[in-house]
């Protein structure tokens, strides 16, 4: 830990509109560390929004509540406007009429911010998915999600282990980059939908915004954030990626060594049981591929994501479709989390 | 008072216009002709006997050629009820009296039966959606209404679902080049392939 | 957020402006404002959204805005199975999953001439009136919430939770639960649940009198709702209003005594009347004590019940705990063609119907669901004009809506 990195970078690389420069982050970037200090203030202080859609909002303030108390998460200061809030629990099923303004109030939060899709409507329709006319398809086609929890509703237990599992994606520095990444594949995949094709098919040009990019897109952009705002000059090298500690092994590596940057790009493995936290990505990633399966799996009336992500395991089920463009770096592998301690 | 008898205070007043009483144990309606539809809503609020002071539902029913509009009154004082119903003149000119000047309770519902089912309701004061957005195409509860394509560039069910066959479209076109077939030789392939090319 | 114009928010061009506040000795007129409130709003039990029409912190108009979660439940039903629409219901009033199923499990019997067990009727006696405890419960703690008094919601949530743990042990879930089935129920009640029952009926009717004392009777919350957000005896009538919100305005009606259902005619209850000693008649006050004295009623109910259970029918008992106990319930159930049925039933928040039309099909042609939140929000802008928008929240609170059944 001998680097010293700007902490306003951390804040840079995470994809999401309208990351500014944080002056006070910035002072702090002399001390070594600073951004270990940073993410762990972050992550023990997610203040959630006020923000009830449906039946899942009673379980949400259930674990606002007196048995499951989640004040001793640093996560009970509730508040009412989006401008104070670090999270969204987009509790309950997203309609069309409630769309825009989901996606209004994930604006007015500042960034740093973190959405986590509670319960099945969120997921992907949820048991209105069939016949809802008037229902979003998953939050994920408004908002871009960190942690997806299946249940109709979940229980109070279910989104405290989601909390638990935001922390220490916040804590973790080294999923940002891949995050990125992530979130553009989503947002192919997204615009591919919306113009009628297959995920992963017929990508526009990768020099092409991705809002308007081909005359076949629809006037509003779905929510999902433009490139994740950088702060160096288009010519110059990228920032440094955050270092892996020498001699951790990562997970799903193979054994011949790391992969090339400009070879195909390879569908996601799930890492070994190792790895402290999959969670997280494992929720992210099974998007960015997989979106369409889970759609299906889930209007099928399969309960949740659970059933989706199985049904998009299967080894004789159609292949994720592939990002075409080389000039994407393609998903890395996860980094796993290391404690502060063996740093 | 049973729904008979009611009948018979309504034919009393307004003769060949009741149409048709039924009863039975499930449920009992008195079907009245759109002419008499509000002045006999207003008799059945003001006068003694019935005393219906409560609108409890108001809703409609598709049945493809015409809507029927279905009425649930209720009398706290006299407890009892009454189903009422009107008949559209046909599906294109689906209109039926306003009752939001007699219950204002009807506001709402009339409403609603606008929204998701596309019956007019002349002399209502406000008659605009009221679940659904302003810019909504349609009115989703008639029987040949299905899921939006997209709304405003949020992909519906629909739209998901076609780029589903598509990719399992190519999949299958794909599988049978690989074998050194023709794609288009296999039917089902081929039908499929069509199929979505045409939606698309 | 705010949006200055001076037209008329309901657009019905009418002057929504009393004679008190057309006086002209009032002091000042300010501009008139649109302020818009919800649907992110914390007081609006969901996704509200009201626009309000203002003179300074006056309300001259309001619309209340629906559909937010529209959620095609209708539509849904048309392309289900009788019994597949079942859970559903459940999400309605998602706080009052049990008294929801129990009315569509009605309506669906009533369609298909299904007869059920004396034990059936009690169990779902049971089950409603605990159910219209635990929903209370939730009221009068939001409530509290709304009006700024954060206490007894927490006290509230402890007994909540052990009404969802009560019903999490016999139907395993916490909210929505898919007990109450069509012919009968999913699970009978063994002797460890019923004792359960009863020593959680007791806790909650020891601390009824913890709930009046921090906030029924507490003088900042009687200065807060009394006399505000009135509602006539008339206005309730004409705009179909239901539930505690019309029997707090004085008018002594209740479906399970008046028109009685399932087996409410065998319990000796009372049905809790506003009587205008307290407060104004039709008041937010008197709604929320018509709630807290509904509360007490419904425990007596329920303990009637379980005290008087009839015991199971050997005939109709399923073989294994793990079928559900539907002993009226054919292997598959049709209804006649042409056949309709309307079924109401007393909700926590006021009377749900559902209308069903049948082809003759395993699912219903047509189905209308009456949600009693639905019509009870429609008087809103006729109860809050002229009052400040502070007791808009508090009268917003005192109709206890829940969005899950307003838009449906």
């Amino acid at each position: 830990m001998t680097e010293i990195y700007r902490a306003a970078d951390w804040n840079m690389m995470r994809p999401g509109p309208g990351g500014a420069p944080d002056d006070d982050a910035a002072i702090l970037t002399t001390i070594a560390g600073a951004r270990d200090l940073i993410a762990w203030g972050r992550g023990n202080a997610v203040w959630p929004m006020t923000f009830g859609l449906a039946c899942c909002a009673i379980e949400m303030m259930a674990f606002a509540g007196t048995r499951y108390d989640v004040d001793r998460l640093g996560s009970g200061a509730f508040r009412a406007t989006p401008r104070q809030a670090d999270l969204m629990i987009t509790a309950g099923t997203v309609t069309y009429k409630m769309a825009h303004r989901v996606k209004r109030l994930y604006e007015q939060m500042a960034a740093p911010k973190w959405v986590i899709a509670m319960g099945a409507c969120t997921v992907g329709g949820g048991p209105y998915s069939k016949y809802g006319y008037h229902v979003v398809q998953g939050v994920d086609l408004v908002v871009p999600v960190d942690i997806h929890i299946p249940g109709c509703p979940p229980r109070p237990e279910a989104l405290i282990d989601a909390l638990m599992k935001l922390q220490e994606l916040i804590k973790r520095r080294g999923s940002i980059e891949q995050q990125a990444s992530i979130a553009d594949a989503v947002r192919k995949g997204q615009m591919d939908l919306m113009n009628g094709m297959a995920p992963g098919k017929n990508s526009p040009p990768p020099a092409a915004p991705a809002a308007g990019a081909s005359p076949a897109a629809p006037k509003v952009s779905v929510a999902m954030p433009a490139k994740p705002p950088t702060l160096t000059a288009p010519g110059a090298p990228k920032p440094p990626s955050p270092p892996l500690p020498v001699g951790v092994k990562l997970p799903s590596m193979p054994a011949s060594g790391a992969p090339k940057a400009p070879s195909p790009p390879k569908p996601y493995v799930k890492p070994s049981a190792t790895s402290p936290d999959v969670a997280a990505p494992e929720a992210v990633t099974k998007d960015a591929t997989k979106a369409a399966a889970a759609a299906t799996a889930a209007a099928e009336g399969a309960a949740g994501s659970a059933a989706a992500e199985s049904t998009a395991k299967k080894p004789t089920g159609p292949k994720p479709p592939t990002v075409k463009s080389t000039t994407e770096k393609p998903f890395g592998p996860p980094v796993p989390y290391i404690p502060p301690h063996q740093r | 008072m049973t729904t008979q008898e009611i009948a018979a205070l309504l034919k009393e007043r307004f003769q060949d216009k009741v149409l048709e009483v039924v009863e039975t144990d499930r449920h009992s309606h008195v079907r009245l002709a759109p002419d008499v539809y509000v002045a006999a809503c207003e008799f059945l609020r003001d006068d003694e006997r019935t005393a219906f002071e409560q609108l409890h539902d108001l809703t409609a029913v598709d049945w493809i050629d015409w809507f029927d509009v279905v009425v649930h009154l209720f009398s706290i004082r006299k407890k009892h009820s009454l189903c009422l119903k009107v008949k559209t003149p046909s599906r294109d000119d689906a209109t039926c009296p306003s009752v939001t000047p007699v219950w204002p309770a009807a506001d709402w519902h009339e409403r609603e039966t606008w929204d998701l089912m596309g019956v007019k309701f002349p002399g209502h004061p406000n008659l605009r959606r009221i679940l659904l957005p302003e810019d909504w195409q349609g009115h989703p509860l008639r029987k040949d209404e299905g899921n939006p394509l997209e709304y405003h560039g949020i992909p519906g069910i629909a739209a998901i679902r076609t780029a589903e066959e598509n990719l399992r479209a190519e999949e299958l076109v794909k599988k049978v080049q690989r074998k050194g077939g023709d794609p288009h030789a296999n039917p089902l392939g081929g039908e499929i392939v069509e199929r979505v090319r045409g939606r698309a | 957020m705010t949006d200055s114009t001076t037209q008329s928010v309901n657009g019905r061009g009418k002057p929504p402006v009393s004679d008190d506040w057309s006086n002209p000795s009032r002091d000042v007129r300010s501009e008139e404002m649109v302020v818009n409130m919800g649907p992110q709003h914390p007081a609006t039990h969901g996704v509200l959204r009201v626009a309000v029409k203002t003179d300074g912190e006056t309300v001259l108009d309001c619309e209340p805005m629906v559909g937010n979660i529209h959620r095609c439940k209708e539509k849904i039903a048309e392309g289900n199975q009788y019994f597949q629409f079942m859970p559903y219901t459940d999400r309605l009033d998602y706080l009052a999953a049990m008294n929801n199923e129990e009315c569509y499990a009605r309506a669906v019997e009533k369609l298909c001439g299904l007869k059920l067990g004396d034990r059936i009727e009690a169990i779902r006696v049971i089950m409603s009136e605990v159910g219209r405890v635990s929903s209370h419960l939730m009221s009068v703690g939001t409530y509290g919430l709304d009006v700024g008094a954060i206490t007894p919601f927490l006290y509230c949530f402890r007994e909540r939770e052990e009404a969802n743990s009560l019903f999490e042990a016999i139907s395993g879930g916490r909210m929505l639960y898919h007990f109450i089935r069509v012919g009968g129920v999913a699970r009978d009640l063994d002797d460890v649940w019923i004792q359960q029952c009863l020593e959680f009926l007791d806790r909650v009717e020891r601390k009824m009198d913890e709930y009046n004392t921090l906030l029924t009777w507490n003088k900042v919350f009687q200065e807060r709702t009394m006399g505000v957000g009135v509602m006539s005896k008339d206005v309730a009538l004409r705009y179909g209003i239901t539930g505690p919100a019309l029997r707090a305005c004085g008018i002594d009606w209740d479906v399970r005594r008046d028109d009685p259902y399932g087996w409410y005619h065998k319990y000796k209850w009372e049905v809790p009347v506003a009587d205008g000693r307290h407060g104004t008649l039709g008041d937010c006050w008197n709604r929320h004590y018509i709630r807290a004295l509904e509360m007490t009623q419904s425990i007596s109910i329920a303990r009637q019940a379980i005290d008087s259970l009839p015991k199971a029918d050997p005939a109709g008992y399923p073989s294994s705990p793990h079928h559900p106990y539907t002993p009226g319930m054919p292997k598959f159930i049709s209804a006649p063609k042409g056949a309709e049925v309307y079924v109401r039933s007393e909700n926590p928040r006021g009377e749900l119907a559902f209308y069903i039309v049948s082809d003759g099909g395993k699912g219903p042609y047509r189905m209308k669901i009456r949600g009693p939140s639905f019509v009870n929000i429609a008087v809103l802008p006729e109860i809050s004009r002229g009052y400040l928008i502070a007791d808009l929240v508090a009268i917003i609170g005192s109709i206890d809506i829940v969005l899950g059944e307003v838009d449906r």
